[in-house]
């Protein structure tokens, strides 16, 4: 019985695969017969030269140069929000005036433009810094928000329980707190990942800092090299969703600690 | 040290749920406190529990105590197993294997590793009720911890809770008056 359950489901597997592939199929197809159409490698060039550009780019050491210049500031943009988010929400938790304080800095940060923020930050930061600094604005909002919105949502009645047992701050952060706040956390970083890269790669192409992958993706632009312009972007997306995916996984083995474990994690200790 | 309350006043907003009461609770004692429903006993053991604070009154002999409680709601960490809940009020020194035998005294040692969300309300009542013996304390506080029991295991968990808590104040909220006279404890009745 439990053979067949097994054969069954990965059937199911490979048949979601075996659709998956398909799908990727049809749009390069589809991007194929599209460029065929056009016939200007100006405005859209084929699935194969972009293939044949990215394998030309791999072979020089400025592209790999370019990924990790871009990486490491984007990454480091995005941690600094992390650890500075999570801090201020607490911070806030504890004292409504530091939440009263905080709150309309945020406001303010989610309603300007990027674009803005970009070209007033290239007054403030040397060039390379530029995608640090919009990686960590676009994203210490919504982790702050979030992580608060989390904390708000403990459970009183659980804290009362905390309070006559007189557990100890870890033991209450561990029960009560990390399991409410985890969710919130969780959706924020899921969200902030996508857009600090697109802010990120934008501050970049905007403030031009040498050695960048928006250098790279603006001298596309300058001299109509539209095939790097759509190589770069694809490594922008694989870039991303690796990162992204690192991530996750990261979260997920903590939410396990935390949560999914059902204390067994707090048992061992 | 006895507990005594002296002359406590209670109201939410315009409603007057405790007016100068005045009781004591021996040391070492099993009290039971009695009364119809919004006569105001949930709010006399919050008082104790320093959950919330009378608006008039003084509460004396609790600078010394060490509370445990059994709340209505039980307030487990529901996606814990049942032993990490306990685990979570106990002294370090406390193992899981004596946690596991006091699992077995009341017949749950086969729900012990699952998550309490997935346990019946009198499982949940029961793991509460470890909880609250286990922990080190001197003071215990239970509202309703027999509710739903049937009579066979409501008595086993009675002579449970009476060996776990010989020479400790006990404070038992009840509606029921079988249960004051298994545990032999002093009435207290809230008019």
């Amino acid at each position: 019985m439990a053979r067949k359950s097994d054969s069954v489901a990965k059937s199911v597997l490979l048949n979601r695969w075996g659709v998956r592939i398909l799908v990727i199929c049809f749009w390069l197809l589809f991007w194929e017969i599209l460029y065929r159409l056009i016939d200007n490698e100006i405005f859209l060039v084929s699935p194969t030269t972009v293939l044949n550009t990215l394998w030309d780019l791999a072979g020089q050491i400025a592209f790999w140069q370019a990924i990790a210049f871009s990486f490491i500031r984007i990454v480091l943009g995005f941690l600094l929000a992390m650890v500075l988010g999570i801090l201020l929400a607490i911070l806030s938790y504890n004292n409504w005036i530091v939440k009263e304080l905080i709150n309309p800095i945020f406001k303010v940060i989610k309603a300007t433009p990027v674009a803005s923020f970009i070209i007033l930050a290239l007054l403030w930061t040397k060039a390379s810094n530029l995608s640090i600094l919009i990686a960590f604005l676009m994203v210490v909002p919504m982790i702050y928000t979030n992580v608060l919105q989390g904390l708000f949502a403990r459970d009183q009645k659980l804290l009362e329980m905390a309070k006559v047992f007189r557990l100890s701050r870890w033991k209450k952060v561990k029960a009560i707190y990390f399991p409410t706040v985890m969710p919130y956390f969780y959706s924020a970083v899921s969200v902030g990942l996508g857009f600090c890269w697109k802010a990120g790669i934008a501050a970049e192409v905007i403030g031009i800092p040498s050695g960048s992958i928006g250098e790279w993706l603006y001298e596309s632009k300058i001299y109509l090299m539209t095939n790097e312009l759509f190589a770069w972007t694809i490594v922008i997306i694989i870039i991303s969703i690796l990162f992204e995916n690192i991530v996750i996984l990261i979260l997920k083995h903590l939410r396990y600690r935390t949560i999914d474990s059902q204390g067994k994690n707090f048992k061992e200790e | 040290m006895d507990i005594n309350l002296i002359n406590i006043v209670k109201r939410y907003k315009q409603n007057l749920v405790l007016n100068k009461v005045n009781l004591t609770f021996k040391e070492g004692c099993l009290n039971c406190i009695m009364g119809p429903s919004g006569v105001g006993k949930t709010t006399l053991i919050n008082l104790l529990m320093g959950l919330e604070q009378p608006d008039s009154g003084e509460i004396q002999g609790l600078e010394d105590k060490l509370i445990a409680a059994v709340f209505q709601e039980d307030r487990l960490i529901e996606h814990w197993d049942a032993i990490s809940n306990v685990k979570l009020v106990c002294d370090k020194k406390i193992t899981v294997n004596q946690i596991e035998q006091e699992f077995a005294k009341i017949d749950l040692s086969e729900y012990k590793n699952k998550p309490v969300h997935t346990l019946s309300g009198g499982m949940r009542r029961r793991v509460s009720i470890i909880r609250a013996m286990l922990h080190q304390s001197n003071l215990i506080i239970m509202d309703e911890p027999f509710k739903g029991f049937d009579s066979s295991l409501k008595q086993k968990v009675i002579e449970y809770v009476k060996e776990k808590t010989a020479g400790k104040t006990v404070i038992i909220v009840t509606h029921e008056i079988d249960e004051v006279r298994i545990l032999q404890a002093n009435l207290i009745l809230l008019n």
